[in-house]
């Protein structure tokens, strides 16, 4: 006998849902659940775009000495230019290109000012990558080094060598294999497989960079001197190999970079490396970390005040 | 500067396209989906038909394909290696336990490479790297110190389910605090990367594209 008051057996409200929606916010649809185009624009696409049109405003401004991204330069930038100024004439150098597409733009300064570096110093650059969005990177680069005059004698591609770590250990143990060319009959001369290198320079990326290079290549290559230069989030990671000393000399912030393209500029070598890149606007940057603070401040308070007039009505700290 | 590094016909059109993507991914801040979403399609379709590309072209042909049609006889285990890698290509259609012999070794030489290197690499000379010699001063003895301070309660945060004192669970709180604050500044650092980003895209557009800027 079934009692008439109860409510039937079975599943209960889901049953009514759409197929494949499990609650109920999951069966509205997307027009229920994501605000209109008018209000998206009210709440959240207006203050995107006035902070869009006033970083263009703040690239337009003329730069002043009152905002400089690197003063004083910081010492990681003298210490690039110094090991590159160190190396005998004529250097052997391999550049890992590993950079991400989405973060290389902030790295791009600074690796344009050491290809021009190295170049005014006669080095001879073979590229090597190791994913394959660096290896867009690297032929991109190596274009543009050649329409800037680079002759093919001071160029090598090594072209993309696949399985990350493993080819790492790879180049390590069979060096620059059979390649071809001028520079690679420099390196196959000394005789030492990669250590013929004089210095390698990583640009590098979220998977792989300096990281890469000193767990796999130096416990094998220890006199392999390895610099680097990454985007400012791998920082924390790769600061304790350059203060250890396993790193040579690192780039890794935007005021180490913007020193380290001042101090090549300086220099006012023609050809090859010339360097005459667009420095990142100092203003527009200043004006997105003042909005950036304010926005997390105003956030920070919001919460707070919010959980002391919550604790407030409950009686509760 | 423009995209392809040349001011030919190539070069505009590259700036060109690149500008307009830049414009239909920034269209979604004013409630405008459909070329955000075209935008989207266009790098998913690129970025699988250029990695297909660099695995046929500068891996399979040439480490692989070539050297078996060339001399099988002098690369025997390239034999292996082909039927290892057409099982992964065909591991939607094959048996889990096939699939997982080619699938096993990958896993397994990444984590051998990875372990590997994570201790003769970065523990052992980070290690060594932490010892606070004699020589080093008040300076390096006030920094060893500090860094013991904070990798310890670091350490001890991550005990779980084991019994502690008074003292080791204060301990494992201040640790959950310096966890926290790390990765605090950790995002702060991340903020700082994609504003710079935000910023070379817009003087991209000011630049490259319409010439605003030098």
């Amino acid at each position: 006998m079934t009692d008439a008051r109860r409510p039937p057996e079975g599943p209960p409200a889901e049953a009514t849902l759409p197929e494949g929606a499990a609650t109920p916010e999951e069966a509205a649809t997307p027009e229920e659940t994501s605000p209109s185009p008018r209000r998206s624009l009210r709440t959240a696409g207006l203050p995107a775009v006035m902070l869009l049109l006033g970083l263009a405003a703040a690239w337009l401004l003329p730069a002043t000495d009152l905002v400089r991204l690197h003063e004083p330069p910081p010492a990681r930038a003298a210490e690039l230019h110094a090991t590159i100024a160190g190396l005998p004439e004529k250097p052997l150098v391999l550049v890992d290109m590993d950079a991400d597409l989405g973060t290389y733009p902030e790295i791009r300064y600074a690796t344009r000012a050491a290809f021009a570096d190295l170049l005014a110093k006669g080095a001879r650059l073979a590229f090597v990558s190791f994913s394959p969005e660096g290896r867009a990177i690297a032929i991109a680069e190596e274009e543009r080094l050649t329409s800037l005059g680079a002759t093919p004698d001071r160029l090598l591609d090594l072209g993309f060598r696949s399985g990350a770590e493993a080819g790492l250990v790879q180049l390590a143990g069979n060096g620059i294999g059979d390649a071809t060319g001028a520079l690679a009959d420099a390196v196959r001369a000394r005789g030492r497989g990669l250590a013929g290198f004089d210095l390698v320079v990583v640009v590098g990326g979220g998977e792989i960079g300096p990281r890469s290079w000193i767990e796999q290549v130096e416990p094998r290559v220890p006199s392999l001197k390895v610099a680097a230069i990454t985007p400012t989030f791998l920082l924390p990671e790769v600061q304790p190999y350059r203060d250890a000393g396993q790193l040579v000399a690192l780039l890794g912030t935007l005021p180490d970079d913007t020193a380290y393209g001042a101090l090549v500029a300086s220099a006012g070598t023609g050809g090859a490396a010339t360097f005459e890149q667009t420095a990142p606007s100092a203003n527009a940057l200043l004006l997105g970390m003042l909005l950036a603070i304010g926005v997390l401040v105003v956030s920070s308070a919001g919460s707070l005040f919010g959980s002391s007039a919550r604790g407030a009505r409950r009686g509760t700290p | 500067m423009n995209a392809f590094f040349a001011s030919d016909a190539a070069g505009t059109a590259a700036t060109w396209v690149a500008a307009l993507v830049t414009l239909a991914v920034w269209s979604y801040l004013v409630g405008e989906r459909r070329l955000l979403h075209a935008a989207q399609l266009l790098l998913a379709g690129l970025a699988t038909g250029y990695l297909a590309l660099v695995a046929i072209r500068e891996v399979l042909v040439p480490q692989l394909v070539s050297p078996l049609i060339g001399s099988a006889a002098a690369h025997p285990e390239l034999l292996i290696d082909f039927v290892l890698v057409a099982i992964l290509v065909g591991s939607r259609w094959l048996p889990r336990r096939i699939v997982a012999i080619p699938a096993a070794a990958v896993v397994g030489g990444t984590a051998g490479f990875a372990l590997g290197g994570a201790v003769t690499g970065t523990l052992l000379p980070q290690l060594a790297a932490g010892i606070v010699t004699s020589g080093s001063g008040p300076g390096g003895a006030l920094s060893g110190v500090i860094g013991l301070a904070i990798t310890v309660p670091v350490l001890l945060a991550f005990l779980h389910g084991t019994p502690r004192g008074a003292l080791v669970a204060g301990a494992a709180r201040a640790g959950r605090w310096f966890v926290v604050g790390g990765l605090g500044a950790w995002l702060g650092f991340l903020l700082l990367s994609r504003l710079a980003l935000l910023v070379d895209r817009v003087g991209f557009l000011l630049g490259d594209w319409l010439g605003l800027v030098r």
